[in-house]
């Protein structure tokens, strides 16, 4: 049998050309994120965000229109991600790190950002927020953590109150209890649902830092701010003796059944489907639980209470555990005018009336001016407003030293440790971590 | 058939060994590289020498994740291959239906992983979730737990739903095996007078054991490699009582941002992981009598 010479040819080519195809694949993509499409008017930048709800997201496509419209030739792509990936996992990481990072991004304020800055992730934009665009638009506090060096890299966005407890009204009203103020008044009012066959608290502490907002405020609470923070940032143990006390606190809830069994087992997002179903009396979580509760179930009656006092603590008896939230330009980002462009779009008082309907609480002055706003929204804004003190949850003080704060709280709550053992193991693992 | 020139093998390997390169080499050179840095993903990358391998040794989770992975991997040699093993026996007993029983032991290999974690996430729910209500109806309300929620429960809950999945993959690989026996030889010890359990035992098990041997290193590799399933469930707790290998870099590298950490640990993994393919293919013992494939 004779074959054709031109076989052997036709598979060397296509061998050879495919092995070159994969090289310059492979090599390609570095030179695809040096080019420019700035050119003239056009351009197009990305903005990226986790998800805080279908209200939101519909005022930030409506946002994307207004901005095109305003400015022909430019375009912006949104890139929302599911928000414990985008905040916690891996989401903004892996963006940044990418060929093509996002030009605006979310971010939260102190640690976090500071952490953007050093790695070179955060545009100064001292110049920009002094413009009228967005002097004057904003409480000078409201850019509290966003501020280094005396240069600011961050627009506010939105406060949010990180941990109050949320409760069904109609359930409290048939057990015939009202909201507690004292933390021995929680316990009881807790003790009354249990022996009432409802489930009293429920939280969902799979991803831990549910339980660690509470341990967060708590620990404020009982050992001052500045004692916690010291705690919490390495300068303290966080195994002191007064610590331990405040942990005492949450074995209370796990050793007197105010809290479900499976706290640990069940995600923040299931938790939160129980209160909303009306299957639970109350959920300690954040204001973002409002839009939640007004798209999935509008006709629940819920109302909030702050942590409750701890007599002999000593924080503020009156604090709020709060953080506000903010965009940062990307200081590697190509079109940094026209991000800011963007966010000045956003905080102009339209775009603030639009969030302020969504059911977050924007940090700019007098947010709810002439917008019909839910009840519990605007009760969040007053709140955080007009807080004497405000706590910050630990994983905005110190991300890997948070986790070992919070793991010790899940411990503790699903009454797998004792507070000092807990706290024990937190503090030998804290102790390992690198300083530099 | 000669080639036509003395390049044209290697011209013929270049697309394979390229892929290769860019796959598996070149991130593999990277990691080892990263492993030497402090680096966060997105900062200046600072070499620090053999610190982190230094902090891996001391790591108390890390030691834990080696014991959470071998506990892991020991149950699923139990639930996955042994009773893949056993499926295949059953299966392959002449009968009707048996291509029905082998589809519908098959069929969670084909299902998504992350699909199966959910949805095991509800049977294992502590209210009202399919375990503890079917416990309950039976009047075994004692034995109702937090199976995900509990220490003592929640890896040897994971490591059954990992049997429940690939038990049919084994039983796949096993039935395949057993078919190769020739039936000459079954007749033959049938007419010895051996009964199915004896040919079982005796003839089939001893004659597959060279894919005994491959699915059972399959196995404890695979173990090494496990994520998704033990990350939907628990994500390495509670308190780190399912905190494997995977999950717990993915939280250094992801939460942490401590990149070159996590890569240490990975070579670190990786030269237990090849240690032991090393040890298992010295101990295996060549075997004449088994089926050649």
């Amino acid at each position: 049998m004779t074959r054709s010479p031109r076989l052997p040819r036709v598979a060397l080519a296509v061998a050879a050309a495919t092995t070159l195809t994969i090289g310059l694949a492979a090599c390609g993509s570095s030179s695809d994120a040096n080019s420019s499409d700035g050119a003239g008017d056009t351009s197009a930048i990305s903005i990226a965000m986790g998800s805080t709800g279908d209200d939101v997201d519909a005022v930030f496509t409506n946002l994307k229109k207004e901005y095109e419209a305003k400015y022909p030739g430019r375009t912006i792509n949104i890139i929302v991600q599911e928000n414990d990936t985008y905040e916690t996992g891996i989401g903004l990481q892996t963006l940044l790190a990418s060929n093509n990072p996002p030009d605006i991004y979310f971010e939260r304020p102190g640690a976090r950002l500071q952490e953007r800055i050093g790695e070179g992730n955060a545009a100064d934009i001292s110049k920009a927020v002094a413009d009228p665009r967005f002097a004057g638009r904003f409480d000078p506090g409201a850019y509290t953590g966003m501020v280094f060096d005396d240069k600011t890299y961050m627009v506010p966005w939105t406060g949010d109150v990180t941990n109050v407890f949320w409760y069904n009204v109609d359930t409290f009203s048939k057990n015939g209890i009202t909201p507690p103020t004292s933390w021995s008044g929680f316990l009881d009012v807790c003790k009354t649902l249990v022996a009432g066959g409802e489930n009293a608290l429920v939280e969902g502490n799979k991803d831990k830092w549910t339980v660690g907002s509470i341990a967060s405020h708590l620990a404020a609470r009982v050992i001052g701010d500045d004692a916690y923070v010291a705690a919490v940032t390495g300068q303290a143990p966080m195994n002191s003796p007064e610590m331990v006390t405040a942990f005492g606190h949450l074995q209370e809830l796990w050793d007197n059944g105010c809290i479900n069994r499976d706290v640990n087992a069940m995600g923040d997002e299931e938790a939160n489907t129980k209160f909303l179903l009306g299957k639970s009396a109350m959920l300690g979580i954040g204001s973002w639980l409002v839009p939640e509760q007004l798209e999935q179930a509008k006709d629940l009656k819920m109302g909030f209470f702050n942590m409750p006092q701890i007599p002999g603590g000593a924080g503020n008896p009156n604090s709020v555990l709060g953080v506000s939230t903010g965009f940062v330009v990307n200081a590697k980002s190509q079109h940094q005018s026209d991000a800011l462009d963007f966010l000045a779009l956003m905080v102009n008082p339209d775009s603030t009336k639009q969030f302020a309907k969504s059911g977050v609480t924007p940090l700019e002055l007098d947010p709810f001016a002439g917008v019909d706003a839910d009840a519990n929204t605007i009760a969040m804004a007053n709140m955080l407003s007009k807080a004497p003190a405000k706590v910050t949850p630990a994983d905005n003080l110190d991300v890997k030293r948070a986790d070992e704060f919070y793991g010790a709280a899940a411990a503790v709550i699903g009454g797998l440790k004792s507070p000092q053992e807990a706290l024990d193991a937190a503090q030998d693992r804290v102790s390992s971590l690198p300083t530099n | 058939m000669k080639p036509s020139s003395r390049w044209t093998p290697f011209i013929l390997l270049a697309p394979a060994i390229t892929i290769f390169v860019f796959v598996v080499l070149v991130p593999m050179i990277g990691t080892i590289e990263l492993s030497f840095t402090r680096w966060t993903g997105t900062n200046t990358m600072r070499f620090i020498g053999f610190d982190n391998y230094t902090r891996a040794f001391q790591d108390s989770v890390y030691r834990l994740t080696y014991k959470n992975t071998i506990i892991y991997i020991l149950a699923t040699l139990v639930l996955e291959v042994a009773v893949g093993f056993a499926l295949a026996g059953l299966v392959s007993a002449k009968g009707k239906r048996t291509a029905w029983y082998r589809i519908t032991f098959f069929i969670p290999v084909m299902l998504p992983m992350v699909v199966i974690a959910v949805l095991w996430s509800f049977v294992y729910a502590y209210d009202a979730g399919l375990l503890n209500s079917a416990l309950e109806a039976v009047g075994l309300e004692s034995l109702t737990r937090v199976w995900l929620g509990d220490p003592n429960t929640a890896l040897l809950a994971i490591c059954f739903v990992s049997g429940w999945i690939y038990a049919g993959f084994y039983m796949a690989i096993f039935y395949a095996a057993l078919r190769r026996i020739p039936s000459s030889i079954l007749e033959a010890a049938a007419l010895d007078g051996a009964n199915e359990r004896q040919i079982f035992f005796r003839v089939k098990v001893p004659m597959v054991r060279n894919m005994t041997e491959v699915a059972i290193l399959l196995c404890i590799t695979g173990g090494f490699q496990t994520f998704d399933l033990f990350y939907v469930m628990t994500n390495g707790g509670p308190d780190h009582a399912t905190e494997i290998l995977t999950t717990y870099i993915v939280s250094v590298v992801f939460r942490d941002h401590d990149v070159g950490y996590g890569a240490a640990m990975s070579v670190i993994m990786t030269i237990v992981v090849l240690a032991i393919g090393v040890a298992y293919a010295k101990l295996r013992r060549k075997d004449v009598t088994g089926v050649e494939y």
